[in-house]
């Protein structure tokens, strides 16, 4: 047996948990290892140390605050550690999380319905010149417009007098339309 | 009604019998104070984790299987919220940063030169910097004297692992008080002074 061996079997020594061969194999190897015999007192004198270790004991109102405890079961704070409890507060926060989210991000499509009839355009387009801008202040292109204006646009009947319905997008401002005798222009 | 056994002293306590339950909070409370504070570090919160680990006794008393030992039963709750704790103030230690300072080893390096009195202090401070798992091993075999069957049903790993966990944790231990080699080492009297173990 070596040193290494010892280290490893050292509880079980000292408690009598090794067979007789093994046990008489440490001992041989302590006789000659005066490394593993201090070892073994060591742990010895560890375990006697801890044996007598000093008890503690909780306070002296310890008991009086534990059945105080037990009185108040259905107090607010045994409500709020039971798992349904938390269950509820967490679904409400999500929807919560979720409300707000939708607030200031806005629904993934958001479309907003026209006016009933009319063909008015819903839409805070501003002409400056030749050049269409949006509320934000950026130019959209003619093109753009037409695009947006042909997807968003959901034809009623055909009757010129409904005229289509037309929708846009959320973040447009609605201005006034006038309707003239050579078509919709947008102030 | 003192000597009654724990199984017995258990089913009046689940019949909703208060002055059983009073016995047994009276049985139990410095062993379990004792285990939860030498591995919590702090007397306050191991109070509060006691109280719990009775609040819970009391509020699961009538699904207590007596296939196990009550004792057992007991200890896991509080093990439970012993190791609940330890993860919240890892969590909160990692938060704040604080894991970037030393270990409690520091403080152990502290006293110089003790005298021989002040071994059984050293040794609360040595238990208290060994890791949880070795901790709680050799508090419930060296302190509480428990059986290893009782140990690794305890810590929920086979009695091989807990006597694995003990024997470490004694090496360790002794390592880090062999800087007070001289405090008290009767048992090693006579052995020639000149080996050195640093």
């Amino acid at each position: 047996m070596n040193c290494r061996k010892v280290s490893r079997r050292l509880s079980a020594y000292i408690e009598g948990d090794l067979s007789p061969q093994e046990s008489a194999q440490l001992e041989e190897h302590v006789k000659i290892c005066a490394l593993c015999r201090r070892k073994i007192a060591d742990v010895r004198l560890i375990i006697e140390t801890s044996h007598q270790l000093e008890q503690r004991e909780p306070g002296p109102y310890f008991v009086n605050r534990l059945l105080c405890a037990i009185n108040r079961q259905s107090s607010p704070r045994e409500i709020l550690s039971s798992w349904r409890y938390r269950l509820t507060l967490s679904g409400v926060a999500f929807a919560a999380a979720a409300s707000v989210t939708f607030y200031v991000i806005g629904p993934p499509a958001a479309i907003v319905s026209g006016p009933e009839a009319g063909g008015n355009i819903q839409a805070g387009l501003i002409r400056d010149n030749d050049t269409l801008k949006s509320n934000h202040g950026f130019p959209v292109s003619d093109e753009a417009l037409e695009r947006d204006m042909y997807l968003t646009q959901k034809p009623k009947s055909d009757s010129l007098t409904d005229g289509p319905e037309v929708t846009a997008k959320l973040y447009v401002k609605p201005v006034s339309v006038e309707k003239t005798d050579s078509g919709d222009q947008v102030f | 009604m003192e000597n009654i056994s724990d199984k017995d002293l258990f089913a009046k306590v689940a019949a909703d019998d208060e002055q059983a339950f009073a016995l047994f909070v009276e049985r139990y409370k410095s062993r379990l104070y004792n285990f939860i504070v030498r591995i919590i570090s702090e007397k306050e919160t191991a109070e509060d984790i006691l109280q719990d680990t009775f609040l819970r006794v009391y509020n699961q008393r009538k699904n207590y299987s007596p296939d196990f030992a009550l004792s057992t039963w007991v200890y896991t709750i509080a093990l439970n919220l012993v190791r609940s704790e330890l993860r919240k103030r890892k969590l909160r230690k990692y938060l704040s940063l604080d894991f970037l300072k030393e270990e409690s080893d520091v403080e152990l390096a502290d006293n110089v030169n003790p005298e021989p009195g002040r071994l059984k202090p050293l040794m609360d401070k040595a238990i208290a910097a060994l890791p949880e798992e070795y901790r709680t091993a050799f508090i419930l075999c060296d302190i509480d004297r428990l059986p290893y069957n009782e140990i690794a049903e305890i810590m929920r790993v086979p009695v091989g692992t807990v006597k694995s966990r003990i024997n470490r944790a004694r090496s360790m231990l002794r390592e880090k008080l062999l800087p007070y080699k001289e405090l008290n080492y009767e048992l090693s009297k006579g052995l020639p002074q000149i080996i050195c173990l640093h």
